[in-house]
């Protein structure tokens, strides 16, 4: 239905996955970090959706998007349960505490 | 041979003959201008572009040896124009010069098949005169963006759908128009081109072989008018579509930031969840509804309130994280960001509402949900039963990783291990409750 440019939609993707790889290079928090992945994913699934619309019937680019949210969504659930359990050993969830590897 | 050559008419070849021969040598060229496009097999097979390069890496694909040429190049066989996606039927190339209108030519080639359409078979029936009458209005330039998307529906609907070959015989030149001369169309649409001609002065037709009465251009005034006020109409739906890409767009950029900027994590979720709406809404925009409906509700359902979860479970502890001077900072107007944003949205639905009211994605939807459907559940079923033994995986996992498998000495508080623990490093009694326990950690 759309008459706008492709070109808009690839901007937005892009400075939304900029936002987010600054968040999650920047960022401390292990909750804003996997936030910040979220964005990411959210900015590659408007891309491949853009450019799905050039293309007259297949659907592949929307159909590889709906893995993407399925792998997001796993991605999620176990990322949160490796903030809970680590928030049990350190009493914190800054991601700069992780060292517990470190000798 | 026909279309627009200097020499049409019956030729016999051997097989292996490719097209620019057949053009150029037997045909005597392009009559009026350059060659830009040919359709090879007769009507009803898709047309192939003049500057079309053959991408063929794969060493077993029939197409190989002409890797990078021009399909110009091609010999004309089976194996080779099936591999190019069309075919070469009954042999009548059909050429068309690129001083005529690829538009007006569709049109032209749809109307014989409305009109020779036996109407048995309703998909094909029904389907070719779907087909003639947005093209009508493409060609006037009435049509909109959401029309041309939903003239390769109607063709894919065809397709397969009917008794005889009639019915394909009209979808694929269609389909085959509709992703070769996808620009050319989406431009008159735009208004940005107006109908030019297909018949051509010159040797060819019934204007005389010898550069005869030229032919007047074909649009006369009333039609110009029509074109006008219609592309004053589209105009303005583009600007109400613009309209709404700015708020989407809004909401996932200032959603964003929030998100990664909050200092409070329950902020940052929020601006999470105003991303995902955003990005919804440009789905929407890009007439993906089924994939919008599955982002609000595996995103903004699930994700964002499972973060809501653990942020909860995490207690006040987490809640404002005090050490971050290089993003701590509150941006210039953050504060006043979502409340400008929400009666923003407010009043472009209140505008929305009266001045568009017809359901002009109905259709679409329908169509483009169940095609998604049976790609989704056809081609894509293992990758699509692969995801949910990933998410029974994932949840497995999540359950095992947070019940931890170092033991929580105030769970085990009555073994000798809890014990052990609890005199090599908890500081309390092991009487003490779990959230006393937290209290007197916190910093």
């Amino acid at each position: 239905m759309t008459g706008i440019p492709l070109e808009y939609f690839l901007v937005v993707a892009a400075a939304l996955f900029v936002t987010g790889s600054v968040g999650f290079l920047l960022r401390r928090n292990l909750l804003v970090l996997l936030m910040s992945i979220e964005l990411m994913l959210n900015a590659v699934n408007l891309t491949l959706v853009a450019y799905n619309r050039f293309a007259p019937v297949s659907h592949n680019g929307q159909i590889f998007a709906f893995f993407v949210i399925a792998v997001a969504a796993a991605e999620a659930a176990v990322g949160l349960a490796i903030v809970l359990s680590f928030f049990r050993v350190k009493r914190s969830i800054r991601s700069d505490e992780a060292d517990l590897l470190r000798n | 041979m026909s279309g627009h050559v200097k020499r049409p008419g019956i030729f016999e070849a051997c097989v292996g003959l490719t097209l620019r021969d057949l053009i150029y040598d037997l045909g005597g060229g392009v009559a009026g201008g350059e060659l830009l496009a040919v359709i090879p097999g007769g009507s009803s097979c898709p047309i192939l572009r003049a500057d079309e390069i053959i991408n063929a890496p794969g060493e077993k694909s029939p197409l190989h040896p002409w890797h990078g040429k021009s399909v110009l190049d091609v010999p004309l066989g089976v194996d080779t124009f099936r591999a190019l996606g069309t075919m070469l039927g009954t042999c009548c190339a059909i050429v068309l010069s690129d001083k005529a209108d690829p538009v007006l030519a569709f049109h032209n080639l749809m109307r014989f098949y409305r009109h020779e359409s036996c109407g048995q078979c309703t998909p094909c029936r029904e389907g070719s005169a779907w087909i003639l009458r947005l093209l009508d209005r493409i060609v006037k330039g009435e049509g909109t963006i959401e029309e041309l998307d939903r003239l390769s529906e109607v063709a894919d609907n065809i397709m397969g759908n009917t008794i005889c070959a009639f019915g394909e015989g009209t979808a694929m030149p269609a389909l085959g128009f509709l992703q070769k001369f996808r620009k050319e169309l989406e431009a008159r649409v735009r208004g940005k081109t107006k109908p030019g001609r297909l018949a051509l002065p010159g040797p060819v037709g019934p204007a005389g072989r010898d550069g005869g009465p030229r032919e007047p251009p074909k649009p006369p005034g009333k039609r110009r008018g029509a074109q006008s006020r219609c592309g004053r109409r589209v105009a303005r739906m583009i600007t109400l579509e613009l309209v709404i890409f700015g708020l989407a767009a809004l909401f996932v950029l200032v959603g964003g930031l929030i998100t990664v900027a909050a200092r409070n994590p329950i902020r940052s979720a929020m601006g999470l969840l105003a991303t995902i709406v955003g990005v919804a809404g440009m789905y929407l925009l890009l007439s993906a509804e089924f994939l919008a409906a599955v982002q609000v509700m595996v995103y903004a359902g699930a994700v964002v309130v499972l973060f809501l979860f653990v942020i909860m479970l995490l207690g006040p502890l987490v809640a404002v994280e005090p050490r971050h001077p290089h993003l701590e900072r509150p941006l210039p107007g953050r504060r006043r960001l979502p409340r400008v944003r929400r009666r923003r949205r407010g009043a472009a639905r209140a505008r929305r509402r009266p001045r568009d009211p017809a359901p002009r994605t109905r259709p679409a939807r329908s169509g483009r949900s169940r095609a998604i459907g049976r790609e989704l559940f056809g081609v894509g079923l293992v990758p699509f039963e692969l995801s949910s033994a990933l998410l029974l995986v994932a949840v497995v996992g999540a359950v095992a990783v947070a019940r931890g498998r170092q033991p929580d000495p105030t769970m085990l508080r009555d073994t000798a291990l809890s014990r052990a623990m609890a005199g090599a490093g908890a500081p309390e009694p092991p009487d003490v409750p779990s959230s006393t326990h937290r209290k007197e950690t916190a910093p």
